[in-house]
């Protein structure tokens, strides 16, 4: 909902101040708490700081806005009070500006400007584990949520015109990972990878397949091979699909154990046309998961710790 | 409605990723490797898909994929997120490049209501046939590189330090979040002029 239409935020004062216009608790109560603020910042603070302070009610806001209450220390606790939800925010989202690169930095940097942290409400900054902790725990969701509860704000404040066009693009970001080196030509273990198709039936999820109707071309390759292929492409973790096909051009003992008996191997444009014509592969897949995973814990060298073991996701 | 199944339905799949592969695994097993047409180089990582509001450049919504996954599969899910959170009905036309052009994005969009305005096929290259069209709606268009650029200067946008898709995806919900926090701050400093500008923000009274 847009309470308003775009007006500068003196503008929006005055008229709130008149009670010309009527906002929401929330947000009524937050524009009073930035302007207590405002009048309250000493003359020593620099810009970063300064922003810093005001950002408070508006971390806290969204906050507010999502439902998030702050965990309750246990009453017999002897440690160090925790550091608040809001200021980890803020501490992350200053770590994510030109400021810093790295966690370890955003501490680094922190530490030497005593004004920051006198506006983050800090004596120390949060140790680099603090921080990554605090991601960890909190979890996609509620980062996910946090951003379009912000966005929601944005709308209610009337920065987003109603009606305003919007444009859609995409950027390329880059792995922590060296692309020469991931991009050389990978090793498999054709051993297991025989042993784990002979042990694992893919009937189950070939059944889920409405068979094809007789119209039309003949179908080249199976829809067990198709599976299968998708299967050895994460199986061996290529890191595309081109690069799983190619690698099967090249080994053709690997491309017969896949079900590719004649040597003839699919091009990429193929298999994504097979893929568009079945059902969502973590679909057909999901009747797989339990033979699977008996499978790699009957292995000898299966490691119950490795983050590979396990690897939900969504294909 | 023909749903693009392997981008808009998201079953949680186990799949033990790079169990085959002899030596050490990849440090990051969910980066795949892109092109990016812009800078013609490919890359090893994830894509970023992002809509912005015209007119003053906030992020309203944002899409993260493997690199090796199309333009275009970003726009429907996109488009459900936007409508899951209630922001779809709020904004107006769409803007986009021929990527995002296809039959399916564009019955989507008309499904919605939505003023189609993404690049055709005919309005793009050296020679578009329908000129006039194509140079107005690269003038809206053009903003959104801008903000790329300016994330990448201010919010060291364009490469993580984290690994795994989880991990990636709260560091650019972070970062999107940052632009968005630091956009409403300008607002609330009376300084929304610099609002996409972080150093003029941070560094300039």
């Amino acid at each position: 909902m847009i309470y308003q239409e775009y007006l500068p935020f003196e503008s929006l004062l005055q008229q709130v101040e008149k009670k010309e216009i009527k906002l929401p608790f929330p947000l009524e109560y937050t524009i009073e708490q930035i302007e207590r603020i405002k009048k309250k910042i000493p003359k020593s603070y620099d810009n970063i700081a300064r922003i810093l302070a005001l950002s408070r009610p508006v971390v806290e806001l969204v906050l507010f806005k999502m439902d998030y209450h702050e965990p309750e220390r246990p009453p017999n606790s002897k440690g160090r009070p925790s550091i608040s939800t809001t200021t980890l925010i803020l501490v992350h989202l200053l770590s994510q500006t030109m400021i810093s690169d790295s966690y370890r930095q955003t501490e680094r940097n922190l530490n030497a400007h005593p004004i920051w942290l006198k506006a983050l409400d800090l004596k120390q900054a949060p140790n680099h584990t603090t921080m990554s902790k605090f991601r960890k725990r909190m979890g996609i969701e509620f980062f996910d949520t946090y951003f379009h509860e912000l966005t929601e704000l944005l709308f209610e404040f009337g920065l987003i015109k109603k009606d305003d066009n919007v444009i859609i693009d995409s950027a390329p970001i880059e792995a922590s990972q060296n692309f020469a080196r991931s991009n050389s030509g990978i090793q498999i273990n054709e051993e297991k990878l025989n042993e784990f198709f002979n042990a694992i039936d893919f009937t189950p999820a070939v059944k889920l397949i409405a068979p094809a109707c007789n119209h039309g071309r003949k179908r080249t390759y199976s829809d067990e091979t198709i599976l299968k292929f998708i299967a050895f492409e994460k199986l061996c973790g290529f890191l595309s699909r081109s690069q799983a096909l190619t690698h099967l051009k090249k080994h053709p003992g690997a491309a017969k154990i896949v079900g590719f008996s004649t040597g003839i191997i699919p091009s990429t444009s193929t298999i994504s046309n097979y893929l568009k014509r079945i059902p969502p592969i973590p679909w057909l897949m999901r009747v797989m998961v339990d033979p699977i995973t008996e499978f790699f814990e009957s292995q000898p060298d299966y490691d119950d710790h490795d983050p590979l073991s396990f690897f939900f996701r969504s294909f | 409605m023909n749903r693009n199944p392997t981008t808009t339905i998201t079953i949680p799949c186990l799949f033990f990723s790079g169990r085959f592969k002899k030596g050490a695994p990849n440090p990051d097993p969910d980066a795949k490797i892109g092109y990016c047409a812009a800078k013609k180089r490919a890359f090893v990582g994830y894509r970023a898909t992002i809509i912005i509001g015209g007119e003053r450049m906030p992020i309203i919504d944002y899409h993260l994929t493997p690199a090796n996954r199309h333009d275009a599969g970003a726009f429907v899910p996109l488009l459900l997120s936007m409508e899951e959170h209630d922001t779809l009905p709020r904004v107006g036309a769409f803007y986009g490049d021929n990527a995002y052009f296809t039959a399916d994005n564009r019955a989507w969009l008309e499904f919605f209501e939505k003023n189609c305005k993404l690049h055709s096929k005919e309005e793009t290259g050296k020679a578009p046939k329908n000129r006039r069209s194509a140079k107005k709606k690269s003038r809206v268009r053009s903003k959104v590189e801008s903000t790329f650029g300016i994330m990448e200067k201010n919010y060291n946008f364009g490469q993580t330090r984290l690994r795994g898709i989880d991990n990636v995806k709260i560091d650019t919900s972070l970062k999107f979040s940052a632009w968005n926090h630091f956009f409403l701050l300008s607002y609330f400093t009376n300084r929304l002029e610099d609002c996409i500008s972080l150093r003029r923000l941070f560094y300039e009274n």
